[in-house]
């Protein structure tokens, strides 16, 4: 970690010990840092069929940090803090999804097929670029929860793979092999859509 | 051929247009919430939620007020008239114990005078007979009837003093048996020593003139031969 990162992060805990003594601006520097990864976060993790309970999780983390501003101490950085709380949420969600015999994961062929369509007749142009950044988020949607949640967490929320475990609660065996995992998954997914298009548009041609 | 993704490649592409802001609306609640909790927080104590301690407080007094008070009423005409009751009749018994202790008194003179004469016949007959006077004591009870109330009181031991009578010579009964002083004159004489015994009787009756009333039958002959030679005199009554 970076002199500044670190910083940032000393920053983050003055903050909230700032908004436990009653400053409300300082939650509100605190939000405004913290909200665009943790909104996409929780985002992924529940799919884009998913998309207001995803904002009601959001809402929820936040509204647990506020209830808990006078019973904050400096033991990890705040963002790991931040980051539980949203994995014990997103947790407690996939239970219940489960019980109720739904999983957040399955994307239908017809989704991935529309997807594909959508962008088929202009992968030749100058949004390849979308096309890509389309498929890399529904691969994302794709990959089992937990190596979602570690992949999300490494790269979306940019925390180191110790942090993570932290996090999660998992060895650190564990989250690389995860991680490892996750990354085969998205590089087989993109490769067979990319081909898919490409054998696509060699049969729009 | 499909192009080959290394992990860079596929990281950048996920992080090169990662733009999802959640909604402005969404971010408006979460910021007032905040505001509104940290607004709890400096809010001073209200006391207006503690005052309920000082009304439970007058609440519970009047309630004990409300419990008791009837127990005063009914109390409080009792002690008035006790206490007019008790003057009266703290009056009413002085003058009524006033009366008792004059009539007491004039009794007591009436009965110590009489005792007076009676123990002056005592007197006379211990000298004639020579019997103890007993004094009991047992503690005896006054009986005391005043306007229909009968006060019963314990007699204080020094006014006890009932009088045995010690004797029956006391009511001129004959002695059935000789009194000792007189027993040795007796035996004197059954010795055949009249003049001993006529000495002895004299000195006896020169003593204790009160025994010529009881003067036994073995020596009435020579008591009665003593007064006819003038050896000895009867005493004036």
């Amino acid at each position: 970690m970076t002199q500044i990162a670190q910083q940032h992060a000393n920053m983050d805990e003055t903050l909230m010990l700032e908004y436990g003594k009653g400053n409300d601006t300082a939650f509100a520097e605190l939000y405004a840092r913290h909200k665009g990864p943790m909104y996409r976060y929780i985002c992924r993790q529940l799919g884009s069929k998913q998309h207001n309970k995803a904002q009601e999780l959001f809402q929820e983390v936040w509204v647990r940090v506020i209830d808990n501003r006078n019973n904050y101490t400096v033991e990890a950085k705040f963002t790991t803090w931040l980051y539980r709380i949203a994995h014990n949420l997103l947790i407690d969600e996939h239970r219940k999804n489960q019980v109720r015999g739904e999983h957040l994961t399955l994307v239908s062929d017809e989704q991935d097929e529309g997807i594909l369509a959508f962008h088929q007749g202009k992968q030749e142009g100058s949004v390849h670029n979308d096309f890509l950044q389309q498929a890399i988020k529904h691969c994302v949607e794709l990959l089992m929860p937990q190596q979602r949640e570690a992949f999300l967490l490494r790269h979306e929320a940019g925390f180191d793979p110790s942090q993570v475990c932290e996090i999660v609660g998992a060895k650190p065996e564990t989250v690389k092999t995860r991680l490892r995992y996750a990354m085969s998954q998205l590089r087989d997914c993109l490769q067979r859509k990319v081909g898919a298009t490409e054998v696509g548009g060699e049969r729009e041609i | 051929m499909s192009k080959q993704f290394n992990d860079d490649d596929i990281i950048k592409l996920y992080q090169h247009n990662t733009d999802d802001l959640p909604p402005r609306q969404l971010d408006e609640v979460i910021l007032a919430r905040a505001a509104q909790e940290v607004k709890v927080d400096e809010k001073p104590v209200n006391t207006k939620t503690n005052r309920w301690w000082p009304y439970s407080g007058i609440a519970a007094a009047m309630v004990a007020v409300v419990v008791l008070a009837p127990w005063q009423y009914d109390q409080a005409p009792v002690f008035v008239s006790i206490e007019s009751a008790d003057i009266n009749g703290i009056t009413q018994a002085h003058t009524a114990v006033n009366e008792a202790e004059l009539t007491i008194n004039k009794a007591r003179r009436k009965v110590f005078s009489d005792e007076q004469v009676i123990a002056h016949e005592t007197t006379q007959s211990i000298a004639a007979s020579g019997p103890q006077l007993e004094m009991t004591d047992q503690p005896q009870v006054e009986s005391i009837v005043v306007t229909g109330m009968t006060v019963e009181r314990a007699v204080p031991e020094h006014r006890v003093h009932t009088i045995k009578p010690a004797s029956s010579a006391l009511y001129g009964i004959a002695l059935s048996e000789p009194l000792p002083e007189f027993a040795k004159i007796i035996i004197k004489l059954g010795n055949n020593d009249q003049q001993g015994a006529e000495e002895e009787l004299i000195k006896l009756l020169e003593e204790k003139p009160e025994y010529h009333e009881g003067i036994p039958e073995p020596l009435e002959a020579v008591y009665q031969a003593l007064l006819k030679n003038g050896k000895l005199q009867r005493p004036l009554q």
